[in-house]
């Protein structure tokens, strides 16, 4: 008679994990894809790049780099960060693991031989290339509507490390805001209140105490962008003293590491109770 | 014995209520069946087996390994669920291949190994096609596929059979007895008692989250028939006789003592007998077989099977308990 033979999956260890998390991220891109899922997040993309570019078409001319980068960086930390980022990373990550639980197929995942961590890690490197992706672009096509038709060698030189500081900040708020919405979609049932609540809070940070407004990853990455953010927000804004870069990028940072930790400990120890969800 | 799923006192509450409880179990190798109304704990047990629930009291063990090892457990055990749900817009063959490289596959061993599932559940054919198409039936393939894909020794199906027509029904019940022939562990619940009695080596009766009885079903229902309760009376075991006389026969039978009931066939050629120790019915039967006024054409159990069982144990007279 046949006896049973389990299929041996290559390599053990820290290479069965990688190839694991990699196999994670492939299939998350397959989702991810999908025009329905995926159109909403592109538009948000655009419409940053659609704003600067109406604003490049009637910009007036000559005033240089300087005050055409004044533009932008309006436009780039209120628009693209403070929207489309937001909004985009709210729809990718929440969606990670509370779409999954509300289709009904988390469970496929769970059944596999993967670590939950792996899982985790795999879900939120296939969001964060996403979103970094999108809005990376959506950042360099920015950039090139505004500077791009001008561009010779001097403003070249000038607006070119700008643009991989600000496409570095817009990667550290896909960061930031993806670990903490994927922590949202795991935590919380309807992670539309929790996303709410931090728009909320981050569109009013400026009101805010000085030691609250740290608590803001806008007031970090402002601090980070390539060009100083306007002090004054309105009459009621309370002034509080900008971070320097490495307090910004370390705070951050710190704030993903949390979040993705704390992920990581709700999925650990996760049942699978769909009709709660 | 060869137990290799272990329940040992299992108990899952939600909140205040009752999932399962105080479950000890012992299932071997070979083609196990699982029963009970709706809400009796059953998908509860399946899930708390395949590690996506934890119970909150009480330890499981599959081929001697916990879910805590992750890596060896989920490489032993494949799990039908009871959801109907894919990720949507893949095909069958992503659907699979996915899964299978999540395991560790490489890519050509997971597309040998998906290849070769579909194939097994009848889906060949439409493994390039969309899931969002698929039928109920070949949804339910499918998910039979996902569950055998990475060649698992211990199956666990939560009515696996829902949806099928009769020939994939029939195929699905092949590829069981299979799983089973190669010594596999295969526990199966589902809704249709005669094709359960059919394939199952044992079964195990679930209400109210508690094991009822479990064995196999023979042997339970001969529990049965003298084992009262409480909550249950004992049933005699039911033995249909085809003869000549029949009248006859029930009188002669009349004059055992273990014989309880008789009741004529309408068309005067049989009776149904019932009885408390089937041992000594059948010896005396045995006996009367050589009266040449009996004439004796066919004996059988009238209800040694799931569904009378279920009746006795479930529907019709409550939670008691065989030991």
């Amino acid at each position: 008679m046949d006896r049973l033979r389990t299929p041996v999956a290559g390599q053990v260890g820290p290479g069965l994990v990688a190839r694991q998390i990699f196999a994670v991220i492939v299939f998350e891109f397959q989702k991810i894809a999908r025009p329905r899922r995926s159109m909403p997040v592109f538009l948000l993309a655009v419409l940053p790049v659609a704003v600067v570019g109406v604003v490049a078409a009637f910009a007036p001319t000559g005033g240089g780099f300087g005050a055409t980068r004044g533009i932008f960086v309006g436009v780039f930390y209120n628009l693209l960060l403070g929207a489309s980022v937001f909004f985009g990373c709210a729809l990718i990550f929440t969606k990670l693991f509370r779409a999954e639980m509300l289709q009904r197929t988390l469970h496929f995942y769970l059944l596999a031989p993967i670590p939950r961590g792996a899982l985790f890690a795999g879900k939120y490197v296939a969001g964060l290339l996403t979103a970094s992706a999108l809005f990376g672009i959506a950042t360099v096509v920015s950039y090139w509507l505004l500077f791009g038709p001008a561009a010779s060698g001097t403003i070249l030189a000038d607006w070119l490390p700008s643009l991989f500081v600000d496409l570095g900040v817009t990667v550290l708020a896909c960061v930031a805001y993806g670990a903490l919405f994927l922590l949202f979609g795991l935590w919380f049932r309807n992670p539309i209140l929790p996303v709410a609540a931090l728009f909320a809070w981050e569109g009013l940070h400026f009101l805010l105490p000085p030691a609250l407004q740290a608590l803001s990853v806008r007031y970090h990455l402002g601090a980070l962008t390539s060009m100083p953010m306007p002090v004054s927000e309105g009459p009621f804004a309370v002034l509080a003293m900008p971070p320097t870069p490495m307090v910004a990028l370390g705070s951050l940072l710190a704030l993903t590491v949390g979040a993705l930790g704390l992920g990581v400990l709700r999925l650990r120890r996760l049942e699978i109770r769909y009709t709660e969800d | 014995m060869n137990c290799e799923l272990r329940l040992d006192n299992v108990s899952k509450f939600y909140g205040d209520v009752l999932g399962v409880n105080g479950v000890s179990v012992a299932i071997e190798p070979g083609i196990t069946g699982l029963v009970g109304p709706n809400g009796a704990g059953k998908s509860t047990l399946m899930n708390l087996i395949a590690g996506l629930l934890r119970p909150s009291r009480g330890s499981i063990s599959v081929f001697g390994m916990a879910v805590d090892d992750r890596d060896a457990f989920y490489r032993c055990i494949g799990y039908c669920t009871q959801y109907d749900a894919f990720p949507p817009g893949m095909t069958g063959r992503e659907f699979v291949v996915g899964l299978l490289r999540v395991h560790g596959f490489d890519r050509r061993q997971a597309a040998e190994l998906a290849a070769a599932a579909l194939h097994r559940v009848g889906l060949r054919d439409a493994a390039r096609r969309r899931i969002d198409v698929y039928s109920k039936g070949m949804r339910q393939a499918l998910k039979l596929a996902q569950a055998i894909c990475h060649g698992p020794r211990a199956l666990i199906l939560d009515e696996p059979l829902n949806g099928l027509d009769p020939q994939a029904r029939a195929e699905a019940i092949e590829l069981f007895r299979e799983f089973a022939r190669q010594g596999a562990l295969v526990l199966i619940s589902s809704h249709i008692l005669h094709e359960l009695d059919a394939i199952s080596d044992r079964v195990v009766f679930l209400d109210g989250g508690y094991v009822v009885a479990e064995g196999e079903v023979a042997g339970i229902r001969g529990a049965l028939a003298t084992d009262a309760t409480a909550h249950r009376v004992a049933h005699p075991i039911q033995v249909t006789i085809r003869c000549g006389r029949a009248a006859y026969l029930a009188a002669r039978l009349f004059a055992d003592r273990h014989i309880v009931e008789a009741r004529l066939h309408d068309d005067g050629g049989g009776l149904r007998v019932g009885t408390r120790d089937a041992d000594a019915f059948f010896l005396a039967l045995g006996e009367l077989a050589c009266d040449p006024g009996v004439q004796l054409e066919a004996v059988a159990p009238a209800d040694e099977s799931v569904e009378a069982v279920y009746e006795y144990l479930i529907d019709g007279a409550g939670a008691g308990r065989v030991a």
